[in-house]
């Protein structure tokens, strides 16, 4: 194979499109300086890579033979949408192919750390979503907006549903234009561009208003450390996570002193 | 009184319960319920102190018949008291875990009427949430000292994880500030507690078996309140570990709710270093397996407030160093000074691909900041790195220490003519000895 052909790769932008970039350059026998877009300028003189389904299939099997773990990682490389993860993609599945299932325990190669990191990006990504996602009810129906870095949906579904099996509800990616709706034993995800959603009602105010006075009583005033909580819950969760839509570093006195309405309570939902 | 007002008083007195995790158990979700649990545990916000919210942590009722000296719960305090209905909790539960605000119900409470009647309400409780909702969720209950061991028994197979609080790390403490309470009333339901948990394990059992307290046990202790040294509270700590298999011991700096005149008076502060330096040396013995007398000894009581006690030990230990990165084994290589466990097994999984030097180390996440110190690659040391005693501890001392041991003296003050104040660089010089 040529070490250096003064080459770029173009492709769709699609997980299946990037696959076809390996499966070209195999078949070609080159190796590309680096991978764009479509319509992306380059300097170099630019191969256009169809996107054939039959082609991706079998770069994606090929990975599926070697490990799940690596399969899981081609998968996160995508999902981390950074603007270089074409590159990184077809780099790393150059080491797997080269060195097996070990490949993901080669932390000192530079091409598999950069893997790793954006890997792991997804992961924490995804563990964030899970810790600072808010529902909120609206009709019996479960929903909640959140504005992650990476495509997270595909990595919450099953924590979600597996959670709550007979609830409905649907979670609004933002940012990526993505919805995961589940309804009891079904689950998709598809684009969604926008949300509109009417005001709460009274009786999921008063809920939010609960937790929000539990949130401020359960805090020391003696021990305040806004520093520490901003680290373990970075100031870009605040407004997804509705107990600090207003920055409430006080404690009492602050808190919305909001009297049970009459006609509300958990009984008569 | 309405629920927002009961949720405020029942959570505020719950409040200085440091426990707060919901790790332990793996739980897969059930058709038909809500909930399941991570192995991990998961947080799901974090209070203006910096503390984690994963658990709903309240109290059944603050109505107590005891005269605990430190609580703010004691019989004598005048707060308002209120009590939740079972119902009433389990609904509250029920409603914030569907939002995904909590994994959880942390449920604790003081003495109302009687320990056994006290359990029956928290019992209660556990029954609605495990039968009538079918939750799978995660639930941490207090066990009463003083209820009937059935009862007990009952809470430990509705509930992941169940407490006691020691409180006060000895007998004398406790007959001073716990009247009510003694050593063997604390100490009988967390070896019965253990027991169970030890035959749940040996008892060959059909699956979907309930398991007695499958998340383990876990204690409290309040530091600060009375005279115990750290080396005192450490053994303990290490103790109860041993014979017991605790899961974890909880530390909680004194903040002082009361005024009597056994206890610190009202405006001293939470003694919030001693109490990081407990957990640092809490999980040297627990994750790095350091023993308490490795760390303290009779003669060296408490903790340095200015170097973490894993590197105090390197430091009086630097004959053991440095040690090849290359071929240490993993228990040394916990030793070192900045490798934790995660970098530790990442060493150990990248280097059966090759060997490592600095550069590579670094492209691994490992943190040389501390560690270079202590550590050879391919039998060098790191370039620029002469590990003369001084030079060790200054690169050892983080500036996030120097704040935290801050002297009152170096607090900010208005210039002053006369008489120059230490700062901090003259304590840093007089510790590494250069002048």
């Amino acid at each position: 194979m040529l070490d250096r052909t003064n080459l770029a790769y173009a492709c769709d932008g699609s997980f299946w499109g990037m696959l076809c970039c390996v499966f070209d350059s195999y078949t070609r026998r080159e190796i590309p300086q680096e991978i764009l877009e479509w319509g992306e300028p380059s300097f170099y003189p630019v191969h256009q890579v169809e996107t054939v389904e039959e082609h991706a299939q079998r770069v994606w099997r090929s990975l599926n033979k070697i490990s799940g773990q690596i399969r899981r990682w081609a998968e996160d490389i995508y999902f981390s949408c950074v603007p270089q993860r074409a590159m990184v993609l077809y780099r790393f599945i150059r080491k797997a192919y080269q060195y097996g299932a070990k490949v993901t325990s080669m932390l000192g190669d530079e091409d598999v750390m950069a893997a790793y990191r954006l890997s792991r990006s997804v992961g924490n990504e995804t563990h964030f979503m899970e810790e600072f996602l808010r529902f909120s009810e609206y009709n019996g129906i479960l929903v909640a907006v959140i504005h992650p870095k990476t495509i997270v949906l595909p990595r919450i579904a099953h924590h979600f549903s597996d959670r709550f099996p007979e609830e409905t509800f649907l979670i609004h990616d933002q940012p990526h234009e993505m919805a995961l709706f589940y309804h009891p034993y079904q689950m998709e995800i598809y684009h969604l561009s926008e949300l509109e959603l009417p005001p709460v009602t009274s009786q999921e105010a008063w809920i939010q208003s609960l937790w929000k006075g539990y949130y401020t009583a359960t805090g020391i005033q003696g021990r305040l450390n806004p520093k520490c909580r901003m680290t373990h819950m970075p100031k870009r969760f605040w407004k997804q996570v509705l107990e600090l839509e207003q920055p409430c570093l006080k404690g009492k006195g602050e808190t919305p002193s909001l009297k049970t309405p009459a006609h509300l309570s958990f009984t008569d939902e | 009184m309405d629920l927002m007002q009961k949720l405020e008083i029942l959570s505020d007195a719950a409040k200085y319960d440091a426990a707060c995790t919901s790790s332990g158990v793996d739980r897969g979700g059930q058709k038909g319920g809500i909930g399941n649990c991570v192995k991990a545990g998961l947080c799901h916000s974090f209070a203006a102190d910096g503390r984690c919210i994963s658990l709903l942590k309240v109290l059944m009722t603050n109505r107590c018949i005891y005269n605990c000296k430190y609580c703010v719960n004691r019989v004598t305090n005048d707060t308002p008291r209120t009590a939740f209905t079972p119902r009433e909790l389990a609904d509250l539960t029920i409603q914030f875990y569907r939002r995904n605000y909590i994994e959880g119900l942390f449920l604790s409470s003081g003495i109302q009427r009687s320990p056994n009647y006290t359990c029956e309400q928290m019992l209660e409780t556990l029954e609605l949430l495990r039968g009538e909702y079918r939750f799978g969720g995660y639930i941490h209950v207090k066990a009463i000292p003083g209820a009937d061991q059935e009862l007990i028994e009952r809470l430990g197979l509705l509930a992941d994880r169940m407490s006691v609080n020691i409180e006060l790390p000895s007998q004398k403490s406790l007959t001073l500030l716990a009247p009510n309470k003694t050593k063997e009333s604390i100490l009988k339901p967390m070896d019965f507690i253990s027991r169970g948990i030890q035959q749940g394990r040996e008892l060959v059992k059909y699956t979907g078996a309930p398991r007695f307290v499958p998340a383990g046990q876990s204690t409290q202790m309040i530091i600060g309140a009375t005279p115990d040294t750290d080396y005192q509270i450490l053994r303990l700590t290490q103790g109860l570990y041993r014979k017991y298999g605790l899961k974890r011991v909880f530390f909680s700096a004194y903040m002082p709710v009361q005024e009597d005149s056994l206890l610190p008076s009202l405006d001293t502060k939470p003694p919030l270093l001693r109490e990081h330096r407990l957990y640092q040396a809490d999980w040297l013995l627990r994750f790095y397996g350091f023993e308490a007398g490795e760390l303290l000894d009779e003669t060296h009581q408490s903790f340095h407030p200015l170097v973490d006690p894993k590197a105090n030990w390197a430091i009086n230990h630097m004959e053991q160093f440095p040690i090849e990165v290359n071929t240490a084994p993993y228990e040394l290589l916990l030793r070192v000074p900045g490798i934790g466990v995660k970098s530790a097994k990442r060493i150990l999984a990248a280097r059966r691909s090759g060997q490592l030097d600095f550069a590579a180390l670094k492209r691994l996440g490992v943190v040389l900041k501390r560690a270079r110190f202590f550590l050879l690659c391919q039998g060098k040391l790191m370039e620029g790195v002469k590990a003369t005693p001084e030079g060790v501890l200054r690169g050892l001392i983080s500036q996030k220490d120097l704040e935290l041991a801050r002297l009152p003296q170096d607090a900010p003050e208005q210039l002053s003519l006369f008489e120059r104040q230490p700062n901090q660089e003259d304590t840093m010089q007089c510790l590494t000895g250069q002048i």
